[in-house]
């Protein structure tokens, strides 16, 4: 019997915020460096605007991280706070996290996983709308038809 | 008489290392390619394989899988040893050349050096016996991440040992010695670990 074991790292569970809520995210990763170096790092929400990447930018928040000289790979931890503000473009909706080091391919992200609660914008509704308004058209169009035969 | 100098095993050590073996053939001759008409030429006593280009002899296969990585950092200092078993009269201003840099498809790109000299003493017993010499090489602010080889010649000297610094005799090298961490960090294993309203 041939048994495979793969280690995929647990998927974070969706959590649900208010706008102006602060959300403090905790993230990781392991390194090496020839000398004492520092990193910025920033984390934030981010959505798809037709299948593309969009940061919430103004939301996003960050750190500068230390990095001690490492010639065998180092966990680093540490903790970035960002706020939800209405101002910064967040509204209510469904986001992804991302924390990234801006200028590198260093980034770890995961789709849908901050709820933000309240009234629901104009582009979360328009889907439902639309529908609703085509029904509207289609069912007297029916109607028309049957008094006919 | 004529006392001629003789050696054998050469190898590199990254403090301590096992030494390498080829393979050895018992005679020493001249051996063709059948596929590519490649002439190469073994010397037995010298457990080492030439080919032949333009008129030279180069050493063949004088690059090794290293038998361990050693890791460095910029400014970070490493020690060569290179060792041979010795049959032979005292040999003066024996010419050396130490190198780290990138092995590949065309070559061994230098890209630290140094050229010392040493002596050899004299054996004249019938039994050879090691000879070792180290030389310490220094990494510069910012050293390329595929410097990872290393390789060691030997010629010349008082009576000559033989070859010269373009087609030395003894040669050796380890690929995949030296692991680089440069100034620049690498990551790995990012991860978000937990996120919340604070």
């Amino acid at each position: 019997m041939d048994l495979q074991v793969a280690f995929v790292p647990l998927a974070l569970e969706p959590k649900t915020f208010n706008i102006g809520d602060t959300v403090r995210v905790t993230a990781s990763f392991k390194y090496t460096v020839g000398a004492d170096t520092s990193v910025t790092v920033q984390a934030g929400p981010y959505h798809y605007i037709a299948g593309i990447l969009d940061r919430i930018g103004s939301c996003f928040g960050s750190i500068t991280v230390d990095l001690p000289m490492a010639l065998t790979l180092t966990e680093k931890q540490f903790t970035i706070d960002f706020t939800l503000k209405a101002e910064d473009g967040i509204q209510a909706g469904t986001y992804g996290l991302i924390v990234e080091i801006p200028g590198t391919e260093f980034s770890v992200k995961q789709d849908s996983v901050l709820i933000i609660a309240g009234a629901p914008s104009i582009t979360d509704i328009l889907p439902m709308l639309m529908a609703v308004m085509m029904m509207g058209m289609i069912v007297p169009m029916m109607e028309e038809g049957g008094k006919e035969d | 008489m004529t006392l001629t100098p003789l050696i054998s095993s050469f190898k590199l050590s990254l403090g301590g290392a096992d030494p390498v073996v080829g393979q050895q053939l018992a005679f020493s001759g001249w051996y063709r390619d059948p596929v590519t008409g490649q002439q190469y030429y073994y010397d037995a006593v010298q457990n080492q394989w030439y080919v032949y280009a333009a008129g030279y002899l180069y050493a063949l296969g004088y690059m090794n899988p290293a038998p361990k990585q050693v890791t460095l950092a910029p400014g970070d200092k490493l020690k060569i040893t290179l060792s041979f078993k010795y049959t032979g009269p005292a040999v003066t201003g024996v010419s050396s050349r130490y190198c780290i840099g990138a092995y590949g498809a065309t070559g061994f790109d230098e890209k630290i050096y140094l050229t010392p000299t040493f002596n050899i003493p004299a054996n004249l017993t019938a039994t050879p016996v090691t000879v070792t010499n180290e030389t310490t090489l220094t990494l510069p602010a910012s050293p390329g991440a595929d410097w990872d080889d290393i390789y060691v010649k030997i010629w010349g000297g008082t009576p000559s040992i033989g070859g010269s610094e373009l087609s030395p005799n003894y040669i050796f090298g380890y690929e995949n010695a030296l692991v680089i961490v440069g100034i620049t960090p690498v990551i790995t294993e990012f991860k978000i670990l937990d996120f919340v309203k604070v």
